[in-house]
């Protein structure tokens, strides 16, 4: 199953979803829809996907959160959550899911030797930071930890439909650090992501700073939950 | 005793307000019983002052009124942190609640045939 977040995605969630289908046949693709004020849902539903609609914007934590719900509820092997603006590409969804056998939570990374896409200044630094922690957290290689392009296994799928948080950041750092203290295991795997066909790309020098405090803060509150680790996800 | 007075005219009209909202629906018993003991505590002042004066000088404060201010500075401050921790779970209710309806309006839509 692939889930896509999408929050006024008209432009590209036809074509993201057409894409997916045509790459991968016999695969469910859910669109879930965070409260979108335009057409991406009829887009969605219009390029053959099934589509859950939130009824208003929760963040992208809650819409890939409600992926799970329904991917633990059908009991599925995988859930991919791919995001709706075209960056991330359906063929690498299978070396994703392959990746499933030796871990619970598979990671497509930008910066991982494919693709060319580059991030700069304070983001870039943030980026680095937060690898570096995520890394020695998990005990892997990890350069890519914000990616929303990743593969989720039925015990990922447990803990994070309980306990994905909702908001921007939270969603992909946070959530990795409840898959530490659930002890589940994390891999990554290169891929080469495109330029988003659609949107802006946060590259702006005052919302990259914003975005190394912001993430900065997270990291440390999130720490914390590490003091109290919890047994073996069930 | 003027100050006693106006303590005392104080902790009756919140007790008038929080008495309305509870009767009007508009406030919950477990928050009217919260703000209910803060207006005993301030008519207890108001009317005994001694207690304020003999409680400052048990704790060490040089001004009953530096006691009055600090306590009363604590009190809104956890008051403060308790709403945040009731929002935060009413927060993650919703969001329950919200995914619940996109899956069953989904599964609605199935059952119609109108996707």
């Amino acid at each position: 199953m692939v889930v896509c977040p999408a929050y006024n995605e008209e432009e590209s969630v036809g074509a993201v979803v057409a894409e997916l289908l045509a790459a991968l046949p016999g695969v469910e693709v859910v669109v879930v829809d965070d409260g979108s004020t335009d057409r991406t849902a009829d887009r969605a539903a219009a390029a053959g996907a099934r589509v859950l609609r939130l009824p208003f914007n929760m963040g992208p934590g809650a819409a890939v959160r409600t992926g799970l719900v329904l991917g633990v509820r059908q009991g599925v092997d995988a859930v991919v959550q791919c995001d709706a603006d075209g960056q991330h590409p359906a063929a690498a969804v299978p070396d994703l899911v392959a990746r499933l056998s030796e871990a619970d939570l598979v990671i497509g990374a930008r910066w991982a030797g494919e693709g060319t896409y580059q991030a700069r200044g304070p983001r870039r630094w943030a980026m680095w930071v937060l690898a570096a922690v995520m890394s020695s957290l998990h005990s892997t290689r990890l350069t890519d930890v914000t990616s929303g392009f990743r593969a989720f296994g039925p015990r990922a799928q447990a803990v994070l439909a309980r306990e994905m948080p909702p908001e921007y950041l939270g969603d992909t750092l946070d959530a990795l650090v409840i898959a530490r203290s659930s002890r589940l295991r994390v891999v990554q795997v290169p891929v080469a992501m495109r330029a988003r066909s659609t949107g802006v790309a946060s590259h702006r020098p005052l919302r990259s700073a914003l975005f190394l405090a912001r993430s900065c803060l997270l990291l440390l509150l999130s720490l914390s939950r590490l003091l109290r680790p919890r047994g073996t996800a069930a | 005793m003027s100050v006693g007075w106006v303590g005392g005219l104080a902790a009756a009209s919140v007790l008038v307000v929080v008495a309305r909202l509870v009767l009007r629906g508009r406030l919950n018993v477990k928050y009217a019983a919260l703000w209910l003991s803060v207006v005993l505590g301030v008519a207890l002042l108001g009317l005994v002052p001694g207690l304020l004066v003999w409680s400052s000088d048990l704790l060490g404060f040089e001004l009953p009124a530096n006691f009055l201010f600090s306590t009363g500075l604590l009190l809104l401050l956890l008051v403060g942190i308790n709403l945040s921790v009731a929002v935060t779970a009413l927060e993650a209710k919703v969001q329950r609640l919200a995914e619940e309806v996109a899956l069953l309006r989904e599964q609605e839509g199935r059952r119609d045939g109108t996707g």
